[in-house]
């Protein structure tokens, strides 16, 4: 039986020895415990030997316990320096003193007898003497073991986090190991009077090791708490089924002994015992959850209640402000963030924090190692566990030290990634939790689920808001384009109205002059009123046509612009061309008592172009100097006159049709090139313009590749000048 | 017997020239004004028998005609006078307005000859 025990745990230990040793062969902490647990299993061994050999080898094997007994004591202490972290002078102080110290009297008490002088055999067992420096013993271990648990303690209380959470594993470890060896080698040879249970004690090490070893290689620890809920749980169920099993067997021998028959009973009992164990259980989490350790939240309740919050809400401020609230009332944080990654300035925004700093520079950009990180992990990064991934040696040494500087920066514990389908739309970034401990996994767990309707929720308001602003542009534009149509069709309206009247004013004087005509009347005028008449009538029909050919141009140009192809090009002549055009408008100019006169010489003799239509073009511009031309300047005095001059500026031919009439108000110079626009003070004068003359010549220019400039000064005059290339196009 | 008078409210010379010549050899006696403010001076001080008022003057897109006519028809001195709105601009609107207000009569120029214009004249006058 005991060298069954022996044998299995030291073959656990040898295997946890080498698991420690190969999980980072480098660092000091692995390599120390291993050493422990190494001389643990020569402990074990020396003792089961010294114990089973007898004779002089005994002697070797009792000395052996000690050699072993001062290299562990020795080792502890500089464990215990290095572990969970490493307070420099005690580490020197445990490997220049006690290291030393402890391999010198190990050394001692292996070749000497200081330690252990000699052994008797008797019948009633073996009695070992101890040597004259037996006292080094009991004192160097003291130092050791008592050393390493004050400076544990002191590593406890300033621990944070992980470290705390080792720490208390390996305090869980010796307290059960310490439990068992009191119990074996203390109270039960008290209590039985037999000394049989202390080789036992070596043995409950394990818990020891065992548990420290994988508080050393674990990264992310369970919750100590919730181990031992579970444990409790689960021990108390088998317990209180075993007992209730036993008392189906007592029942059994004492009442149904013979009425069942053997081998029945077991098989009953047994289901019974299976039917009942998981309602039984459930039972005691229920109590466990009330009263043991009754801050650890309920994981499925947690999410529960989330998933409802986040579905009712589809505002991106409430969504963010319950996660945030959800994540800091359950793990109780001290910090918590939430950036959201911003379409405008390609940053991660900060939408909400509670508890970090205002000076520390939250906002990420967007292709920061640390987003890229998350982005390809999709799994949450702990700040401390970066140290560990550090230490272990992996290639990616540089990048995790940018990640931790990263997140160092943005004073974060844990970044929750929020990932919706390949894209980083934003980051939960937590602190630390009040308790100080570290992040389990069921944290984790957690936190990856929570992240997930994070995500979704988030996205889902992203686009529900995005949306909203979609449907309130078009309906912008919708309206607007009503707008814009509703003034159309006023324009086109008032448009109709005003050209009707325009057609109609020649109209209605052509026919009443020709009716006074047939009947006579106008045989009765003398005659110079006779021919005042008829030459009225004849202007009019003569604007009539104008008229109507305006609108004509006006709607032609209008479908499309008036280009020139290069072989329409013509060589003109200039002199010539400006006189047709005086001429052509003589009678207009004499029944406005205005001169007209070209300014001589001319600069150059040849224009290129379409005769045609620049012929037109002139004869609008004329027709406006003459219209705006009083006989008399009423500011100036001056008689009405309009001078027509030729210059060169450039590569351009300017022909200039300056007027002394009643000019254009400054503000509305900009529009008069547009259609139907008339400058207001153009009704002081003549009421008959149809808007669409400057409009016209706009465009025919335009054709020429040449422009159309106006300049004005109200009350003395306008000029408008026309810009041709010299040269007809290649 | 007394020529009756007809003031005539229009701002296109030619037009002016036309009807002036045409009423005259029908023995009525025609003075012009060519804008609102002239217009109804004249009503008032002449105290014309008939006022042929045209709608568009000085002011393109608004016929300001319309508010001569309602000054006219205001005024105690020329409210009894009858007045023909001549115009050339026809929409619906200006022409029930023109009615509303009280013109005797509203014609569009070029839908009429001189001839025609004084028929209706002469049934405007003989009306009273």
């Amino acid at each position: 039986m005991y060298i069954f025990a022996i044998v299995i745990i030291n073959l656990i230990n040898f295997l946890l020895c080498v698991f420690i040793l190969r999980s980072n062969p480098h660092k000091k902490i692995n390599r120390s415990f291993s050493a422990i647990i190494f001389l643990v299993i020569l402990w074990s061994i020396s003792l089961f030997l010294s114990d089973q050999i007898k004779g002089q080898a005994a002697l070797f094997w009792n000395k052996f316990i000690f050699t072993v007994a001062f290299l562990q004591g020795a080792f502890l202490f500089y464990f215990g320096a290095l572990f969970p972290f490493s307070i420099i002078k005690i580490e020197k102080i445990a490997k220049y003193f006690f290291l030393p110290f402890g391999i010198l009297l190990s050394i001692l008490s292996v070749s000497t007898n200081l330690i252990v002088e000699k052994i008797e055999f008797f019948d009633w067992g073996t009695n070992v003497e101890p040597g004259s420096l037996y006292g080094s013993f009991i004192g160097f271990m003291s130092i050791s073991v008592i050393g390493m648990l004050i400076i544990l303690i002191a590593k406890y209380k300033k621990s944070v986090g992980l470290e705390r959470f080792q720490l208390r594993y390996m305090f869980l470890g010796m307290v059960l190991s310490a439990i068992v060896t009191l119990t074996t080698n203390m109270f039960l040879p008290l209590i039985t009077g037999n000394n049989e249970f202390a080789k036992y004690g070596p043995l409950s090490m394990i818990f020891l090791i065992g548990f420290t070893t994988y508080a050393i290689i674990r990264h992310r620890l369970m919750d100590i708490r919730l181990v031992i809920k579970r444990t409790t749980v689960y021990v108390s169920t088998v317990i209180l089924i075993l007992l209730f099993a036993l008392g189906l067997y007592g029942l059994e021998l004492k009442y149904f002994k013979e009425t069942v028959p053997p081998g029945v009973w077991g098989p009953i009992v047994l289901l019974v015992g299976l039917i009942i164990f998981d309602p039984l259980k459930k039972v005691f989490e229920g109590l466990a959850n009330k009263y043991f350790f009754a801050s650890l939240y309920n994981y499925q309740a947690t999410l529960e209640k989330l998933a409802r919050e986040l579905t009712h809400s589809i505002d991106l401020d409430e969504i963010i402000d319950s996660i945030v609230k959800t994540i800091r009332d359950t793990m109780k944080l001290d910090r918590t963030g939430v950036l959201l990654f911003d379409e405008q300035t390609h940053n991660y925004e900060v939408r909400q924090t509670i508890g970090f700093t205002v000076a520390n520079g939250i906002s990420l950009v967007r292709n920061n190692f640390l987003t890229n990180y998350l982005l390809e992990k999709r799994q949450p990064v702990i700040y401390q566990e970066l140290e560990s991934l550090q230490n272990n040696g992996n290639g990616e040494n540089s990048e995790i030290g940018k990640l931790k500087t990263n997140m160092k920066r943005i004073e974060a514990s844990l970044c929750l990634p929020l990932i919706i389908k390949d894209k980083l739309i934003g980051i939960i970034v937590l602190g630390e939790k009040i308790s100080r401990d570290a992040y389990t996994d069921e944290d984790l767990r957690l936190l990856e689920s929570l992240g997930n309707q994070a995500s979704v929720a988030i996205e889902n308001a992203r686009l529900y808001n995005n949306m909203e602003e979609i449907v309130e542009a078009k309906t912008k534009e919708v309206r607007q384009k009503n707008i814009h149509l509703e003034k159309l069709l006023k324009m086109r309206s008032e448009f109709l109205d005003i050209t009707s009247h325009q057609l109609r004013t020649p109209t209605s004087v052509l026919i009443g002059i020709l009716e006074m005509a047939m009947s006579g009347d106008l045989d009765r005028l003398p005659k110079e009123r006779k021919l005042q008449q008829f030459s009225g009538a004849y202007l009019k029909a003569r604007k009539l046509e104008q008229i109507i050919s305006d609108l004509l141009r006006a709607s032609e140009l209008d479908s499309a612009p008036f280009e020139l192809e290069l072989k329409d090009f013509k060589e003109i002549n200039l002199e010539e061309f400006l006189n047709r055009a005086i001429s052509s408008k003589s009678m207009e100019a004499e029944k406005q008592q205005v001169k007209i006169f070209l300014k001589k010489p001319l600069p150059l003799s040849k224009i290129y172009g379409e005769e045609r239509f620049l012929e037109e073009a002139f004869g609008n511009l004329l027709d406006n100097a003459i219209k705006y031309t009083p006989e008399e300047n009423k500011q100036t005095g001056e008689k009405g006159e309009i001078v027509i001059l030729v210059e060169k500026k450039d590569d351009y031919v300017v022909i200039k049709i300056k007027d002394n009439g009643i000019g254009i108000p400054k503000e509305e110079i900009k529009k008069l090139f547009e259609k139907f626009s008339r400058a207001s003070n153009a009704k002081e004068m003549y009421t008959d313009g149809t808007g669409l003359g400057l409009f016209i010549v706009k465009e025919i220019i335009k054709g020429h590749k040449g422009k159309v400039e106006v300049e004005s000064k109200l009350g003395q005059g306008s000029t408008f000048s026309v810009f041709l290339p010299i040269e007809a196009p290649a | 017997m007394t020529k009756q008078k007809i003031l005539l409210i229009e701002d296109d010379e030619d037009q002016i020239l036309m009807y002036q010549t045409k009423l005259e050899l029908e023995g009525f006696s025609i003075f012009a004004a060519e804008t609102a403010e002239k217009g109804l001076l004249l009503a008032k001080e002449e105290r014309p028998n008939l006022v042929l008022l045209d709608l568009l003057l000085k002011e393109l897109t608004v016929p300001t005609g319309l508010e001569i006519l309602k000054k006219l028809k205001a005024e105690k001195i020329t409210k009894d006078i009858p007045v023909v709105v001549l115009t050339n601009f026809g929409t619906m609107e200006v022409k029930q307005e023109s009615m509303r207000l009280g013109a005797t009569d509203f014609i569009i120029k070029s839908q009429i000859t001189p001839s025609k214009l004084v028929e209706i004249i002469r049934k405007s006058l003989n009306k009273k």
